[in-house]
């Protein structure tokens, strides 16, 4: 666990519903409902303070027929804080760490469930863009000018800006109108 | 007119207090989320009564006749298909990608509008 993740950790505990949520699972794994029932809240308000748990590692979840059973993720309790709190990130981590939150920022406030709102007109925020439209290629595969057209398409309408600025941005190379994703260490 | 007008208003107002009285409540108890949810609450209560003022008003100093007053009252009650249409894609599309915070909250903002629907319809009646 790392310094963001021990922040992640803490704001999440920070609130008096999900802390009665682990306190009901520390006797015993339960659902949703089971959960709703006891601490008089909803089923969706519930699920969402789960959600939240299980993302910062608090609790886990598996599946039991029509359920989805939560339990408790004992290892990150049975750190005590004085170990959490001697977490640190070397600048090299702090780093990687600004830039993957930036990323993610950029890519959440241009994607809407997988839709590019609209193409950024500043060209770090455009790199992200392409970059993340490259997830959906393939490595080692040839792709004529209208699959890459297909595949950009899903994405944002205007498919033959970024598929130029991809090329551009030497994210996919072109040869003979055929298609390839370059390898990059990203 | 009036009658429905002041009932309904009251009714909005007195929602809106209990909203953001439960949402004081959570903030005082540390359920930040849950306070933000009330907040939304009441916010949608405040969007329709803004909207049912602006509905009355046109009407205001004008002498209605009952079908007017119908007119106005199917045009508002209208508005709680329209206004939560998108509400409604919106929690689809959450579903869809497992996005629970947005799903709680367009249910949420979905069963307000319910609420305050139902209302409606039984103060007129």
């Amino acid at each position: 666990m790392n310094e963001a993740d021990v922040i992640k950790l803490f704001k999440c505990l920070a609130d008096k519903s999900r802390l009665q949520i682990l306190k009901s699972l520390i006797h015993e794994d339960m659902y949703v409902e089971l959960l709703a029932q006891r601490l008089d809240l909803t089923a969706s308000t519930i699920s969402f303070h789960l959600k939240k748990l299980e993302s910062v590692g608090a609790v886990t979840s598996r599946k039991d027929q029509y359920y989805t059973i939560y339990s408790i993720k004992e290892d990150v309790f049975k750190s005590t804080i004085l170990d959490l709190i001697k977490e640190e990130s070397s600048e090299a981590e702090i780093q990687k760490e600004r830039e993957e939150n930036y990323r993610k920022k950029v890519i959440e406030n241009f994607f809407v469930y997988g839709k590019l709102k609209n193409i950024p007109a500043q060209r770090k925020k455009r790199l992200i863009i392409l970059e993340e439209i490259a997830k959906a290629f393939d490595f080692d595969r040839e792709y004529t000018e209208r699959e890459v057209n297909i595949i950009i398409a899903d994405f944002h309408d205007d498919f033959c800006t970024l598929r130029r600025e991809m090329v551009g941005e030497n994210i996919l190379t072109r040869n003979n109108g055929i298609y390839k994703l370059v390898k990059n260490d990203k | 007119m009036n009658q429905v007008k002041e009932k309904y208003i009251s009714y909005l107002d007195k929602k809106i207090g209990e909203y953001n009285r439960i949402c004081e409540i959570y903030k005082a108890e540390d359920r930040k989320d849950e306070a933000d949810f009330e907040k939304i609450k009441a916010n949608i209560c405040d969007i329709f009564k803004t909207l049912f003022i602006r509905d009355t008003k046109e009407l205001e100093g004008k002498e209605l006749s009952v079908s007017n007053n119908k007119n106005l009252y199917t045009n508002f009650l209208l508005r709680f298909d329209t206004i939560p249409a998108n509400w409604k894609l919106s929690l689809a599309k959450a579903i869809a990608y497992g996005d629970v915070k947005k799903q709680v909250i367009e249910e949420t903002k979905l069963a307000v509008a319910k609420e305050l629907k139902e209302q409606f319809i039984s103060i007129l009646n």
